[in-house]
């Protein structure tokens, strides 16, 4: 399958993904641009369901699309691998493949071997010219090195997995495994897995998969991974450019909003794993997950490295992404019962979360932390996940609005219980 | 971006053909490889000898530099903690039971003969956890994070207790609901991801709002109020009453405070 493909199958995916239930198909042709366009992504979902154990399966709720998943990074990585391939080309790299896997051999060899297992008659004979282009893409690809071996530049694979011992393979495999569920990029984590598993005893693999079990680790975000490798790929060169970004509006009812910016850098934010590009132009950062297609365009600019450092300095000040509000101190009190409980959850969950604070402990049941952040409406949802475990008391802004809210959130849930009543 | 050669279609050719699959790992793959093996996470996993052998099999590769990424609101890491991971995958591994010295608070320590049926990883906490039965206390069910382990010893396993530990650590599926104001229709994709791990579905829409469904377990409850909390108004809790009376308690005794 083209990557283009590749993309539309993901951006579909992701379009459903993020709003639950909510996407017909009207809604749907506005990002596909045409019906067309849409029902072919949709057979192309369906081809590779027939190719991979391990395909998106894509429902129908009161006629809106849906799809919810446990398997988010399997099915991914059976999309990557499931693209469509000329069976002259699979049949011919695999013959190549099965012939070094047997001796070094030459061009000249390698291309008689080939006319001898796969030509019937003189006019699908291959020339050594085409197979030069198969070697070229396997020694790119890093397959394959040349030897030379008396006089003759011959062909031998490379050390596969199979080189390495069972007992050190097991291991890599955890290892691998944790990187596919709990690494911030996974791809190349996941494709190295798929090889790992194929290379080890399956029932080996299944008791290990019985053993560990990650939780809670988003998966969903891979949707988005091919769009931050390329860009990585492109922040790796000397010079910047432009990108032109199409952004999925912020709800779907809207639409869909183009942009240029330069790219400079990405943030990762661990609470709701999501992924922010930093740019510079008509915005400063945009969330990975509104970009539904991007483009790079040519014009290239020389990077401006202290640009990148002052705003990096910024960035590590802040709870979040802002930059430029003013630095403020946030001096929150925190409780903690415990007569009820034999360890202290509250101060736990604070140290490991709020890693530049200071803390102050008043006795068992109450601490104070201070820190200086930017602002405040970035760190107002972790204040207030604590409920009343914490108390604002500087600045006086956060505190008010804190209060504001809780008398809000106060009414609406006794309106909601005694509706509840009512209902019963 | 993905080597034409990993492709469902050739690397079944060549189980085909050669009644082998196909382990030879790409040049972007083995970069990849190199950069994870020089992760802080690695000494976890490898030995100083299996370190050697990964580094003489990426020998000829150039690490993968992962530049440019600023990682915010990572958990700060026990890394002590995590030396007990592949010991103890050892023996569940091998079927051992464990003498298990562990900790509830900085006063109260307990050795107890153990089952051990699972390690857990929870990403949001950057934590591992021991999954295992208390053979000393009648099977009690213990979920224990590493940090609380202070030691533990392998012995010979009496009975396989697999099968029980699958059943006892089985946890009912329940379902909430919760409800959007159409007046955060803006910050829709956000609630959604803030809820994710519930797999929120679309119950019903009128005029003002949009209701959906969540599914959780019960030992997630904690972990479901928190998010709750951390949205506040963008998403309120509609069912079921006891999960929304104690969001109201945590209200009402916040304002108590702030008074």
């Amino acid at each position: 399958m083209p990557k283009e493909d590749r993309q539309k199958i993901l951006k579909f995916l992701k379009l459903i993904f993020l709003e639950k239930g909510m996407n017909s198909k009207e809604s749907l042709i506005k990002f596909f641009g045409s019906i067309g366009s849409l029902e072919s992504t949709l057979r192309k979902i369906r081809k590779i369901k027939l190719k991979s154990e391990n395909s998106p399966s894509i429902g129908l709720k009161s006629k809106q699309y849906l799809y919810n998943s446990d398997l988010v990074l399997d099915e991914y990585l059976g999309i990557l691998i499931s693209g469509q391939i000329k069976k002259t080309e699979t049949m011919r790299y695999s013959k190549i493949i099965e012939f070094l896997m047997k001796d070094n051999l030459s061009i000249d060899e390698i291309t008689d071997k080939l006319n001898d297992s796969l030509c019937q008659d003189k006019n699908s004979y291959i020339d050594s010219r085409t197979v030069r282009n198969y070697i070229n893409v396997l020694i790119n690809e890093g397959f394959i090195e040349k030897t030379k071996d008396k006089r003759y530049t011959r062909y031998k694979l490379k050390k596969g997995l199979d080189s390495l011992t069972d007992n050190l393979l097991i291991k890599l495999y955890l290892f691998v495994d944790f990187f596919s569920n709990a690494g911030l990029l996974v791809t190349r984590s996941l494709i190295i897995r798929y090889l790992l598993e194929k290379s080890l005893d399956s029932v080996k693999i299944k008791r290990i998969k019985n053993i560990i079990c990650y939780k809670h680790s988003k998966p969903i975000r891979v949707l988005d991974e091919l769009n931050i490798l390329y860009i990585l790929s492109l922040l790796e060169n000397k010079k910047n450019f432009l990108l032109e970004l199409t952004l999925l509006p912020k709800h779907k009812d809207k639409a869909l909003k183009k942009i240029k910016v330069i790219p400079q850098l990405f943030l990762f934010d661990y609470h709701l794993a999501r992924w922010y590009l930093i740019t510079e132009g008509t915005t400063k950062r945009i969330l990975v997950d509104r970009i539904l297609e991007l483009k790079k365009i040519t014009k290239e600019f020389d990077i401006l490295i202290n640009s990148i450092e002052s705003r990096l300095n910024k960035l590590k000040k802040s709870w979040l992404v802002e930059e430029d509000a003013k630095e403020k101190e946030i001096v929150i009190e925190f409780y903690f019962d415990s007569s009820t409980s034999s360890k202290n959850f509250i101060l736990n969950r604070v140290k490991k979360e709020a890693k530049n604070a200071k803390i102050e402990i008043i006795d068992k049941n109450s601490f104070i932390l201070k820190m200086i952040t930017r602002d405040i409406n970035e760190i107002k949802p972790w204040v207030r996940s604590f409920g009343s475990s914490a108390q604002v008391l500087e600045p006086r802004s956060l505190r008010d609005s804190l209060i504001e809210e809780f008398t809000d959130l106060e009414t609406i849930y006794e309106s909601v219980i005694s509706e509840t009543n009512n209902d019963i | 971006m993905i080597s034409k050669i990993y492709n469902l279609e050739i690397l079944n050719k060549i189980k085909e053909l050669t009644n082998k699959n196909f382990c030879i790992l790409s040049n972007k793959e083995m970069s990849w490889l190199k950069y994870l093996i020089n992760t802080d996470e690695s000494k976890f996993f490898f030995s100083a000898k299996d370190k050697n052998e990964l580094e003489s099999f990426l020998i000829d590769t150039k690490a993968y530099n992962l530049q440019k990424i600023i990682i915010k609101n990572k958990p700060e890491r026990n890394e002590s903690s995590w030396t007990l991971l592949m010991p103890l995958f050892e023996a569940i591994l091998e079927e051992k039971d464990l003498i298990l010295s562990f900790r509830i608070s900085d006063s109260e320590q307990f050795k107890a003969l153990c089952f051990p049926y699972k390690l857990e990883f929870e990403f949001y906490k950057d934590e591992w956890y021991l999954l295992w039965l208390n053979l000393s206390e009648n099977r009690k069910k213990m979920k224990t994070p590493f940090s609380n382990i202070l030691s533990f010893k392998t012995v010979k396993r009496k009975q396989d207790l697999y099968k029980e530990a699958e059943r006892i650590f089985l946890e009912e599926h329940l379902f909430a609901k919760f409800s959007v104001d159409k007046n955060y229709l803006d910050d829709l994709k956000r609630i959604l991801l803030t809820l994710i791990d519930f797999n929120p579905i679309l119950d019903k829409e009128d005029q003002d709002k949009i209701i959906f469904k969540i599914e959780y377990n019960p030992s997630e409850e904690g972990y479901l109020l928190q998010k709750f909390r951390q949205l506040g108004k963008r998403a309120i809790l509609l069912k079921p009453k006891f999960l929304v009376e104690r969001m109201l308690y945590s209200y009402k005794k916040a304002l108590e405070r702030y008074s």
